[in-house]
């Protein structure tokens, strides 16, 4: 690993390497917010549809909050509380959870509408049968919720990793970071700064290519709006 | 009904009409002719061109050849310096549309109106009306269709018979020299059917020029003064409703009108009764 | 832990400047995305690709791209080739472009959502077409397009948050002066969020009612 590192040093220009870097920080650090938000917001769905009136007041709460607060906020606020609370988290994994809790409410309103989607019939056929509520949620229900909800969710990524940008504010070298960086050294701002914008649209544009083509492996025939 | 006046300018000439759809094609030289007060209707198989017709006549599809002509003038098209014809200019379009106005399967009224307005619009927009002359007339019509109670209201509001007759109140409003039925009653519930059907037989029974793309073979029977047969695009049997309902000369309308008789039982009968006596009054 | 009301009280000046500012550029940002936006959305119905390529290059740009990327480029670049914004010029200008791409899709989908049964209707009349556009198609465009509109108003509300990062002296960054100079972080941070949630919620309540307001006649 680190004798490709240091080959891959050699063969490219400094500055693209370290935008490449930077890339991949931006790139880890949304797929692990994404995977925290679908695990998060999978239990904060099943709150606000649970039975429990405390536990859908909770839920509520959660997704309101987080959707109604800038993310830059959130991340700054889990920026200085960490440390306060004893976690001496390096700014990677504070992002990350930032991301992570913020895009949890997102997937949990996606669900929720995935959920509302599966026709009712199915969870009375599998209570008829005798499954516990327990079981439908698990065999049933859950499946064909994430089934539809997946053309939201590869959307979802393609949100967070825009979104993402402003964890250089809280000293994550991801790209944006490293773009300033070399701004800051080489200037010519506007050349390096489109650089990344690009790079970034270029993701982008890779990743929907991609969600189209899962939405058409899935058959999934509903239209996810992407904004 | 209406007694049919014999030599007389044709009010409707559709001469030789064709249509592709890509290299589908959907009309096959098709003629007929419509005088004025006449009741046409057009009978025939999901897929045969019916609707398509229809809206060659109003110009809301365009034709590849033939001849359509409203009044007497050519429908949708001019003849260029050239010699080939091309697309006329909207406004003559628009002109000719303002004699001829239809009514839609799904009733097209515009939801972000009152009842009132859907009826007024037309009349302000093209007629160039005052708004007061125009709501007056529309609560006239809308009156005479039997829902005068209902002119404040949205038609989302309105069951589909309601909605229907709207539409029919619409495009009466303007006085058109003839009206165009686009499967009517196709959308509607069985019990609201007859409400539509009870209004358009009042209309022909006062002389309006209407052609009715339908499926109700009774109402056909009973109000058409001619019945046109279209199958797969080719007008394939025309006579009065006696003629292509209890005496068809084509085979395919024979099949036709039997498979639809056995679905309809009391159809089958009345059929079977009455072969050579004339139904139409 | 105590939380230090006397803080806030002290401060108070400078969040609500800080506040105003927010609330300023993000109603100057959101009449430009609008109207920028909804030009945009007609250009995308023509059908000539010369008119609607451009447009769909500078939609797929703006709304592929990070907020802050692009204040980056107008912000640090802009003096390179001469034109030096202040942050304000930015912030506005920067929401403005980057919120008209979405409205631009949000009006596309809402002259496309218009059924072409009630379009047909209208033809059939006779009603030639700038009546047309008028009395049938925008005024139900329009109502369709309020529920997304709202949303994305919204988000561009929380998104003056970023514009603090090109040092515009918006809520924000009233809030971080705050925390660095009295070390205090509970009080200014409540505060913070406290207040974004309020907006935000506040905006998406007025927002429902306007929505329930237009959209009366459909049941």
């Amino acid at each position: 690993m680190r004798a490709a590192m240091s080959d891959l040093l050699h063969i490219l220009p400094p500055s693209a390497f370290v935008l490449l870097l930077g890339l991949i920080t931006t790139l880890a650090v949304s797929l692990l917010g994404n995977s925290l938000g679908l695990i998060v917001g999978i239990t904060v769905c099943l709150m606000r549809l649970s039975l429990n009136r405390t536990a859908r007041v909770i839920a509520a709460a959660y997704i309101s909050f987080f959707r109604g607060v800038p993310l830059l906020v959130q991340l700054l606020i889990i920026y200085y509380f960490l440390p306060i609370i004893g976690l001496d988290l390096p700014p990677f994994f504070a992002a990350v959870i930032g991301l992570g809790a913020c895009s949890a409410a997102y997937q949990a309103e996606n669900l929720r509408g995935g959920f509302l989607i599966v026709p009712r019939g199915q969870a009375e056929a599998a209570r008829a049968f005798g499954y516990t509520a327990a079981q439908t949620r698990r065999y049933i229900l859950v499946p064909q919720a994430l089934r539809a909800a997946a053309p939201a969710l590869i959307n979802e990524m393609i949100l967070i990793l825009k979104a993402s940008s402003p964890v250089a504010v809280v000293g994550v070298s991801d790209l944006t970071r490293e773009s300033q960086n070399i701004v800051a050294r080489d200037l010519n701002p506007i050349k390096w700064y489109l650089i990344a914008a690009l790079i970034y649209l270029a993701i982008n544009l890779i990743l929907a290519r991609l969600g189209i083509a899962v939405e058409r492996r899935l058959n999934v025939g509903h239209g996810a709006a992407t904004l | 009904m209406a007694e049919r006046s014999n030599g007389e300018a044709l009010l409707l000439s559709v001469s030789n009409v064709s249509k592709w759809f890509g290299d589908h094609q959907v009309l096959n030289s098709v003629s007929l002719g419509v005088r004025r007060s006449e009741v046409v209707c057009i009978i025939g198989p999901s897929g045969s061109g019916k609707s398509t017709l229809l809206r060659c006549m109003n110009f809301l599809e365009e034709y590849e050849s033939g001849e359509i002509l409203i009044g007497g003038k050519l429908m949708g098209y001019a003849a260029a310096p050239s010699g080939r014809r091309v697309r006329d200019a909207e406004r003559n379009i628009d002109a000719l549309r303002r004699g001829v106005a239809m009514v839609f399967q799904q009733f097209n009224l515009w939801p972000h109106m009152s009842v009132l307005d859907n009826v007024a619009q037309p009349l302000i927009l093209v007629h160039g009306k005052a708004k007061a002359d125009a709501c007056a007339k529309a609560r006239a019509v809308l009156e005479k269709v039997g829902l005068g109670d209902k002119i404040d209201e949205y038609p989302l509001r309105l069951s589909g018979g309601q909605q229907q007759r709207v539409g029919i109140a619409r495009a009466l409003a303007v006085e058109p020299a003839a009206i165009l039925f686009d499967e009517p009653t196709s959308s509607l519930d069985p019990e609201l059917v007859g409400e539509v059907l009870q209004v358009m037989k009042q209309l022909a029974s006062e002389g309006m020029t209407m052609v009715i793309v339908t499926h109700e073979m009774h109402f056909a029977a009973e109000v058409a003064d001619r019945v046109i047969f279209l199958d797969r695009g080719i007008k394939v049997e025309e006579g009065t409703p006696n003629e292509v309902f209890f005496n068809p000369r084509n085979e395919r309308t024979r099949r036709f009108l039997e498979t639809w008789a056995e679905r309809n039982s009391l159809f089958a009968k009345k059929r079977a009764d009455t072969v050579q006596t004339p139904v139409v009054q | 832990m105590t939380f230090d009301l006397s803080l806030l009280a002290r401060y108070a000046p400078q969040l609500l400047k800080g506040l105003e500012l927010t609330v300023v550029v993000w109603l100057a940002g959101c009449l430009l995305a609008v109207v920028l936006g909804f030009a945009l959305g007609c250009a995308l119905l023509s059908r000539h690709r010369v008119v609607t390529f451009p447009v769909r290059c500078y939609v797929e740009f703006f709304r592929g791209t990070p907020l802050l990327v692009q204040l980056f480029v107008a912000y640090y670049g802009g003096p390179s080739i001469g034109i030096t914004l202040n942050a304000f010029t930015v912030g506005v200008f920067g929401l403005g472009f980057y919120g008209a791409a979405y409205f631009a899709e949000i009006f596309r989908a809402g002259f496309a959502s218009v059924s072409a049964g009630q379009i047909d209707a209208a033809r059939s009349f006779g009603i030639p077409r700038g009546s047309r556009i008028r009395r049938i198609i925008l005024p139900q465009m329009l109502v369709l397009s309020v529920p997304p509109g709202i949303t994305l108003l919204i988000i561009l509300l929380k998104d003056t948050a970023i514009l603090s990062i090109v040092t515009l002296p918006e809520l924000t960054f009233q809030v971080t002066g705050m925390t660095i100079e009295t070390f205090a972080f509970v009080e200014p941070f409540a505060a913070l969020a406290a207040l974004y949630w309020g907006l935000t919620e506040l905006v998406a309540f007025l927002g429902r009612r306007a929505e329930y307001r237009l959209g009366r006649y459909l049941q």
